[in-house]
């Protein structure tokens, strides 16, 4: 008997109890990428918002990977206000009562109005999933899941009726890890629980947000929408002069590109022992105590709460001592696994010099000669390296700089050989063929 | 039975046995070449840097350190294998292998030669350049449609020499 198998694709409209209403996401929503732990990006993505990452600070992968209309904030107080607006969201949205239990359903081939879709455990997305704004700007879909959200490869979520705006109307609440399978395509804000991985050329219209794990990329382009972005506050002056011990010191940093009025404070190391910041106006005044170099940063803050810092270093030497100046003033960047050299110069000074890392601390891998001031090694892992290297004269003068040595990640492609092994393979026996063909046909 | 029927001669085994096992001699002896420390060091990783200085000149913004190639984007490295060297060797084996005159394959093994590592650089270039532009087809491109090309390369090379320049028995 002949049977007949009919193959359908099923497509369930799931009527839920419409849900028109708005999360906020607070400051958080200012971001594209926000880890717990850590940031990690390989190959080119792209972020749109801010990247950031707290209480972990460990971003790397930026560039390649490029952020638009953003900056990087590594577990700074920016990024330690949203982890909080994002704990404060993830636990509304988990409170939000349920409208549909989907435990057990797999999201692809459905279609779904607005509405709280609710997982007992793990969600799992293999297809399309459609979700149906039904026409309202207001739509809204919340998916909460007890575990893990996984996408496959080349599974899409897509977004109909909405008036062309998906913004802020789909959330998922992750109760562990989120994971986008390679290809895929997303819509929607995720918050995670714990680490959210995007796989090669997942790409999502929505926000990345990991409260207590990792956010890992790798080649996606991360869409953000409804960023209020901050204009580009740059701190000025680019170098402060140095001091003396006993001699007052007056200097003044000022920020453009803000809204007024603007705060200062330093926000990383300090200054230097018997100096002040006045946080109203940006002055730098007292008389410095002790010699030494002092390493800090001073950041910006408009009255829209957006940011702008700069580092700075400060050499405060002993009386009588004439300044000492390190060249370059800035270094080239490297590739971890790739052989780097840099040498350090001193000037100013009565020579010889010897060299010596003040503050932060060389890749590991890296070297400083503290003779010849020359960098050298190979470093071992990608990031951004702050350091600063100190010059003693000789007579015991001192000079440094600050240093952001970038090391860019590992090679991210052998260049592969011309030929494999099987191919190598297939042209040895074509070879082989065409000169017996040749040989047949001309009778050899 | 006719005297005009034919009876069709057998065609000669030995030169086509001569062919193959020349073609294997001079492949493995060729490899075994490439494969000393000496040879390594002096010869094949000086050329791979070239061959890497040589692939990024087209390219925007490539800085090329020893026989890595490398932009803000996107990093290659140029190793032993990605020079061409092998895929050269292959067709210079059954070019020194096949029946022909000395200067015919002295022809043949230049042109060869400089045809496939003309086209590797190609090869690179456009790796690199996908590598930083569309990284999703990176991989099928290196190995699907690179390997094919090359391949085809040679085999076109080789057929269109020894035709031209077989020598016919007298």
């Amino acid at each position: 008997m002949k049977r007949t198998y009919i193959c359908l694709l099923t497509i369930i409209g799931l009527a839920a109890s419409p849900v028109f209403a708005q999360i906020s996401l607070g400051t958080a929503q200012n971001f594209g990428v926000l880890g717990g732990s850590a940031v990690t990006n390989t190959g080119a993505t792209t972020v749109n918002g801010n990247v950031g990452v707290s209480p972990g600070s460990s971003v790397t992968g930026f560039p390649p990977g490029i952020v638009v209309g953003g900056a990087i904030h590594s577990n700074d107080a920016v990024a330690m206000q949203a982890q909080n607006d994002l704990t404060t969201a993830f636990n509304n949205i988990a409170g939000t009562p349920c409208t549909v239990d989907l435990t057990g359903q797999n999201l692809g081939g459905l279609t779904l109005t607005p509405g709280v879709y609710c997982f007992t455990s793990s969600a799992q997305l293999t297809g399309a999933l459609t979700l149906d704004a039904l026409g309202s700007p207001n739509a809204l879909f919340l998916f909460k899941m007890g575990s893990t959200l996984t996408t496959s490869t080349g599974s899409s979520v897509a977004m109909i009726n909405s008036g062309g705006n998906s913004c802020n109307k789909v959330f998922w609440q992750v109760g562990s890890s989120a994971t986008l399978g390679t290809g895929s395509t997303f819509v929607g804000d995720i918050l995670a629980l714990t680490s959210i991985t995007l796989t090669t050329g997942a790409n999502t219209n929505g926000r990345t947000l990991a409260r207590n794990g990792a956010v890992t990329l790798d080649t996606n382009n991360v869409n953000t929408c409804g960023v209020s972005v901050c204009p580009i506050i740059t701190v000025n002056p680019a170098t402060l002069p140095n001091g003396s011990v006993g001699t007052p010191y007056v200097q003044v940093v000022s920020a453009s590109g803000g809204t007024p009025p603007v705060m200062f404070f330093v926000s990383s190391g300090s200054l230097p022992t018997g100096l002040l910041i006045l946080t109203s106006t940006g002055a730098i005044t007292g008389t410095p105590l002790t010699p030494g170099t002092f390493t800090f940063t001073i950041t910006a803050t408009d009255a829209n709460g957006c940011t702008g810092s700069r580092l700075y270093t400060i050499t405060v030497t002993s009386p009588g001592c004439p300044a000492i100046v390190l060249s370059p003033t800035t270094l080239p960047p490297g590739m971890s696994q790739t052989p780097y050299v840099q040498t350090i110069t001193a000037s100013g000074g009565t020579a010889p010099f010897t060299f010596a890392v003040a503050a932060g601390a060389l890749p590991a891998g890296l070297s400083l000669n503290p003779a010849t001031g020359l960098i050298s090694g190979t470093p071992l892992v990608p990031g951004l390296f702050n350091v600063t290297i100190r010059a003693t004269d000789a007579v015991g003068c001192q000079g440094s700089r600050a240093y952001a040595l970038v090391i860019l990640p590992a090679l991210l492609a052998a260049g592969g050989p011309t030929l494999n092994f099987v191919g190598l393979m297939i042209l040895t026996v074509l070879l082989a063929a065409a000169g017996l063909f040749v040989m047949n046909r001309l009778s050899i | 039975m006719s005297s005009r029927q034919k009876i069709a001669e057998p065609r000669p085994l030995r030169p086509r046995i001569i062919f193959v096992a020349k073609f294997c001699v001079a492949m493995l002896v060729l490899y075994a070449v490439i494969a000393l420390n000496q040879v390594n060091d002096r010869v094949i990783v000086p050329f791979t840097e070239v061959v890497a200085r040589g692939a990024a000149i087209p390219l925007r913004g490539v800085e090329v350190t020893g026989t890595v190639m490398r932009s803000s984007r996107f990093a290659l490295d140029v190793r032993n294998g990605c020079n061409g060297v092998e895929a050269a060797i292959l067709l210079a084996s059954a070019i020194l292998a096949f029946p022909a005159t000395m200067r015919s394959r002295l022809l043949g093994l230049t042109v060869a030669c400089v045809a496939i590592e003309a086209l590797n650089l190609v090869r690179l270039a456009t790796l690199f350049w996908l590598g930083e532009h569309y990284r999703p087809i990176f991989d099928f491109v290196h190995i699907a449609v690179w390997q094919s090309l090359i391949i085809l390369a040679a085999i076109s090379i080789f057929i269109l020499w020894s035709w031209k320049f077989a020598e016919k028995p007298r």
